[in-house]
């Protein structure tokens, strides 16, 4: 019996979650729409083709598959080896794309092959070249776009020509779309999406602050179920905000009354990159330890990039103009949307501003770090050695673990991972609650 | 060896007494993305900096999942095989790219350097206005480090430099069309590589002289024509191997083979624009060939401009740009009914277990041919 | 008091029997797959009649290992680090960090002026093995692991291996036999590239201290790669004499506490 410290209960707003969760994915799977490949958060203008279109991501598909069964996923992975692509990419991209030869989904239905791809820029690699796997399968529309970047501090000048680029390209897609398609684009939908976006960031950050607590109201794993939600999976807006509201004001209630995610805590830690969605269950190990996981730039993403104030409180990056400024046409709508070069993504950080990693260690009170280390993942791997540097140079202890990827199973020593947390959690005086 | 092959071979020692010589500094650079002509332009010499198989006990501190190629620049930095280097300069390309240009800046905090951010996008509309931006800002920051910043008669001069040494490297290829080709692949890619690591107004003399020389060679007695495809190189290793086993390698689809050679700077008035144009149109490499195809019809116009038998694809691990297109290229060459063979290179280049499989594809191509150290079988 | 300390390794179990902190008995055998934790019980009984005590004299018994969990008969376990650190304060009363080099792993553990471990590194997968390669490279080039482990890496000659991965320098190793390059000169070229490793491990977080770093493992008898690995990390490492017992020891040790 875990000795607990802090009074803990489960959420109140699972079940309204995983409703949310189904109708979406009821949706997809509906296939009365067009279906586009490309990433949801860089296609915020997907709402006003609602009617007629739906954004289905490669990677959250990918990871859903690691997560649920191991044996189809490597299926995939060998239908997409054969092939030629190779076996160390991306397990997301392994998965999903080799699923389409194979010619079905997991759940046995016909593969949700798409109409189109629009872009999915992003500083990996991997990111950039998705889509195409559809494409060279049988030609289809396809757009393309930038993830502009730049070391060092912020130069609005540098951002400019960026800016006009960024806002070009989605205005390029949009407008094509309609052209190929016949479709018509809802302008006051697309309107409505970016400023719930926006209420949707601050709640984002709401809850992000309020992880910054000890005890945590709400652990990292807990978060996985929520942050896609209104983001990734895009919904009726009112629906939506009203989720947030509500979850937002159980996590606040949560704070206030001292209720932990993990009755335990005593070790925070927090991690770097998506988790090996195949493997989830170390989160609970760890919770025998009196160890819970505040998250990671990554899983925080859905408030935006953040930044710790002199104070210590965690507040936006200030770069984005007051929400109230007009909009009176498309591009007004785009511009309101993107309004910096570098994009609202942690990668940006990792990228460009070499103490966001150790900014975000402080911000959330963390004790400790597991950093994985995805030897498949561009974007999952790059600097992450280096921050687990910085982190140990401010006094925390960083865990290392190896995998292929996030989303693919092949060489993760499952036996080995948790050793290395014993070792982890034990080299720093810890023992599993359970054990005293 | 030709001369070129010499700077080549002493390509440190060639970049000291440059300085010593002309007083001017040097900038190492990873992709060939980054727009040369500009530095050059400013006085400063580009050097590309070549990876090669060296003691590796520093990287694994600061990368992970990292090709060796990048793991390698590192240590030579960290060594101090590019001492003589006063900048590095990185451009959007290859993410492994920009972690060695990140990572040496960690261990070699005094080196200038910069940045170039070049559209993954090349092709829209507003693409060739980011790279004029970031082009006007790379200037400005040159004239900041070397105290001129370069004018149009400056990048007018560099242009010329630049363009007649890509002119000369295609006159090089275009040797290689004929059967009886007076030039290896080695010495091809050699010749190459040697202009990127060197004074282009220097090589440039040297290749006038290698073009004239060619003239007087006897050809060759290439029995089996193939094309290289796959991750950057930098040397001929491979090249070596296939003339071993009578073969030769008449062209390539590499960054740092046809992608750094094809495609001059067409003079405008903007002479930014012109050289941002050059770099967005140049053919793709593939990660840049991130939207509507264009490796594919390059591909297949090499293979019958250039006569190639057979093709191998090279692929090292971990390049994740290649590893995605491998598919599309199989297609290609499977549509086309074109003999191939793929193999992953790695650090080091073993001949016998990489040779075995050039032979088969030889033997595919030419059967009852093989020929392995020399000997006739 | 007596206390055992148990480490089932990947290819081998080693046990140390403690008495009043001096070694009563130590005894080493090959693990064996599923059945090593028979394997280790019946060796810790042997181990036991060799230093004339019986089991209900045992004070503490502890395991650690890859296969810690299959000692069912240990009263507890203890991890590999924290069993590092003791030994190597044992070996050494100010040691400062532990080095243990085994069969599939490599550890590096810093330790603060209390003992207690501050940080530890354990190689990356790629460096997986670096014991196992050594022992089958000796086979293919025909020498015993003592033999090998007197060839220095300087008879290599300027031959290579590749040093990123364990298996591909034994690809390149057979290749460098087949064209006629002499097995001594493969056998420093292949040690050469395990010591390139092994300073790369050392490397990762704290480096270790020049003067007061233990060396333990089974690799710690190879001479020649301790030699080489000195020279080329500039760390003097104080090696036990029977250094594949070091975390046995160690958690022999830990038993008492």
């Amino acid at each position: 019996m875990i000795k607990q410290r802090w009074e803990t209960r489960p959420l109140e707003i699972w079940d309204r979650a995983k409703e949310l969760r189904a109708k979406w994915q009821k949706s997809i799977d509906n296939r009365q729409h067009l279906l586009a490949q490309g990433n949801t958060v860089e296609s915020d203008w997907s709402p006003g083709f609602e009617k007629y279109l739906k954004i289905v991501e490669d990677n959250p598909v990918g990871a859903f598959m690691a997560s649920k069964s191991h044996s189809f996923a490597r299926r995939a992975r060998l239908a997409s080896e054969v092939r030629g692509w190779g076996r160390e990419l991306c397990g997301y991209v392994n998965n999903c794309w080799g699923a389409q030869f194979l010619g079905r989904d997991m759940d046995g239905g016909p593969f949700p092959y798409r109409d189109m791809c629009v872009p999915f820029p992003d500083v990996c690699d991997q990111h950039l070249k998705r889509g195409q796997q559809c494409m060279d399968l049988s030609p289809i529309p396809r757009w393309g776009g930038d993830m502009p970047i730049y070391p060092g501090e912020r130069d609005p000048k540098r951002d400019e020509e960026m800016i006009e680029h960024r806002v070009y390209c989605n205005l390029k897609i949009i407008a094509d779309i309609e052209r190929i398609f016949g479709i018509e684009f809802d302008d006051e939908r697309f309107v409505e999406n970016i400023k719930l976006r926006e209420k949707l960031s601050a709640y984002g950050l709401r809850i992000s602050q309020l992880m910054t607590q000890v005890p945590t109201p709400l652990s990292a794993k807990d978060l996985y179920s929520f942050y896609t939600l209104g983001d990734l999976t895009k919904l009726n807006p009112e629906e939506i905000n009203d989720f947030w509201k509500s979850f937002v004001d159980e996590v606040q209630w949560r704070a206030d009354n001292r209720i932990a995610a993990v009755g335990g805590e005593r070790y925070r830690y927090m991690e770097a990159h998506p988790p090996a969605w195949y493997y989830l269950k170390y989160y609970r190990y760890l919770e025998s330890y009196g160890a819970v996981c505040i998250g990671s730039q990554y899983s925080h993403i859905m408030s935006g990039t953040l930044e710790v104030k002199e104070d210590g409180s965690l507040a936006h990056r200030d770069v984005t103009p007051p929400a109230d400024k007009p909009i009176r046409t498309r591009e007004d709508a785009v511009r309101q949307w993107i309004t910096e070069a570098r994009g609202n993504r942690f990668k940006d950080d990792e990228y460009c501003r070499k103490w966001a990693i150790t900014d975000f260690a402080r911000g959330f009170k963390a004790d400790g770090a597991i950093m994985a280390l995805w030897r498949c993942g561009v974007g999952c791997t790059l600097t992450r050695k280096e921050q687990a540097l910085r982190l140990s140079e401010m006094g925390l202890r960083v865990l290392h673990c190896e995998g292929s990827q996030p989303g693919d199973r092949t060489d993760m020593d499952e036996h080995g991972f948790l050793d290395r947390i014993d070792a982890w959690m034990e080299s720093q005086g810890l023992e599993k609650l359970d054990d005293r | 060896m030709n001369k070129l092959q010499d700077i080549l071979e002493h390509r440190h020692e060639y970049a000291r007494d440059w300085k010593k010589r002309t007083g001017g500094r040097i900038l190492g650079f990873y992709d060939v993305y980054f727009p040369e002509e500009v530095a050059y332009a400013a006085g400063v010499l580009p050097v590309r900096i070549l990876a090669k198989h060296s003691e590796d006990f520093l990287t694994d501190r600061l990368m992970y999942g990292n090709c060796y190629c990048t793991r390698d620049m590192l240590n030579q930095f960290a060594r101090g095989d590019y001492d003589y280097a006063d900048g590095i300069v990185s451009v959007e390309s290859c993410q492994w790219h920009y972690n060695a240009f990140d990572t040496t800046l960690i261990e070699k905090p005094e080196l200038w350097s910069h940045y170039v951010f070049t559209p993954d996008y090349t092709d829209a509309r507003t693409s060739k206005n980011v790279m004029r931006s970031e082009l006007d800002l790379f200037r400005r920051k040159l004239g900041e480090w070397t105290g001129k910043e370069p004018g149009d008669e400056d990048l007018d001069r560099a242009i010329d430099v630049y363009n007649r040494n890509r002119q000369l490297l295609r006159r090089l290829y275009e040797l290689r069309k004929f059967d009886g080709t007076p030039i290896s692949g080695s010495e091809a890619m050699d010749t190459v590589l040697a202009c990127q690591v060197m004074d282009k107004a220097e090589a440039n003399e040297l290749l006038e002289e290698l073009l004239e020389e060619t003239e007087s060679r006897p050809p060759r007695e290439d029995c089996v024509r193939l094309m290289l495809i796959g991750s950057e190189t930098y040397d001929a290793a491979l090249e070596r191997i296939v003339e071993s086993l009578g073969a030769n390698v008449v062209i390539d689809d590499l960054d740092n083979g046809t992608g750094y050679i094809m495609r001059d700077v067409t003079p405008q008035r903007d002479r930014l624009m012109a050289i941002g144009m050059r770099y967005l149109l140049k053919p793709h490499s593939a990660l840049k060939d991130n939207v509507w195809r264009r490796r594919p019809q390059r591909i297949w116009e090499f293979i019958e401009d250039w006569q190639a038998d057979g093709v191998i694809i090279a692929k090292q691990i971990y390049c994740h740009p290649h590893g995605s297109d491998m598919y599309m290229v199989w297609n290609l060459l499977r549509e086309r009914n074109v003999a191939f063979h793929t193999f992953e290179r790695d650090t080091t280049l073993p001949y016998e277990e990489t040779a075995l499989g050039i032979e088969a594809l030889i033997n595919i191509i030419k059967p009852g041919m093989t020929r392995l150290r020399g000997q006739e079988v | 008091m007596y206390t055992a300390g148990i480490d089932i390794g990947l290819e081998n179990i080693k046990i140390v029997i403690l008495k009043d902190a001096s070694v009563a008995a130590s005894l080493t055998a090959p693990s064996g797959g599923k059945e090593r934790g028979k394997r280790a019980e019946a060796l810790y009984d042997e181990a036991l009649l060799r230093a004339g005590v019986s089991r209900n004299g045992i004070h503490r018994t502890l395991a650690t290992g890859a296969g810690k969990f299959d000692a069912d008969f240990a009263d507890g376990n203890i991890v590999e680090e924290i069993a590092d650190a003791a030994a190597a304060r044992y070996f050494l009363k100010d040691a400062s960090a532990a080095v243990d080099i085994g069969a599939d792993q490599t550890r590096v553990v810093s330790i603060g002026a209390d003992g207690a471990v501050t940080e530890t590194v354990r190689n990356q997968k790629c460096m997986a093995g670096l014991g196992l390669a050594l022992e089958y490279m000796a086979e293919r080039l025909d020498f015993s692991i003592e033999e090998i482990s007197l060839i220095p890496p300087e008879r290599a000659e300027g031959v290579t291996v590749n040093d990123g991965c364990p298996v591909f320098a034994e690809l390149d190793a057979l290749e460098l036999l087949n064209i006629g390059v002499p097995r001594d000169a493969v056998a420093g070229a292949v040690t050469r590239m395990t010591v390139v490793r092994l300073n790369s491990v050392l490397r990762d977080k704290d480096f270790p201290d020049r003067n007061r770093t233990v060396l333990t493992g089974g690799v710690a008898k190879n001479r020649a790669v301790t030699d080489a690995l000195k020279a080329l990390s500039g760390i003097d490492f104080v090696i036990p004499e029977s250094p594949e017992y070091g975390t046995a020891l160690g958690a022999a040790l830990k038993a008492a506490d």
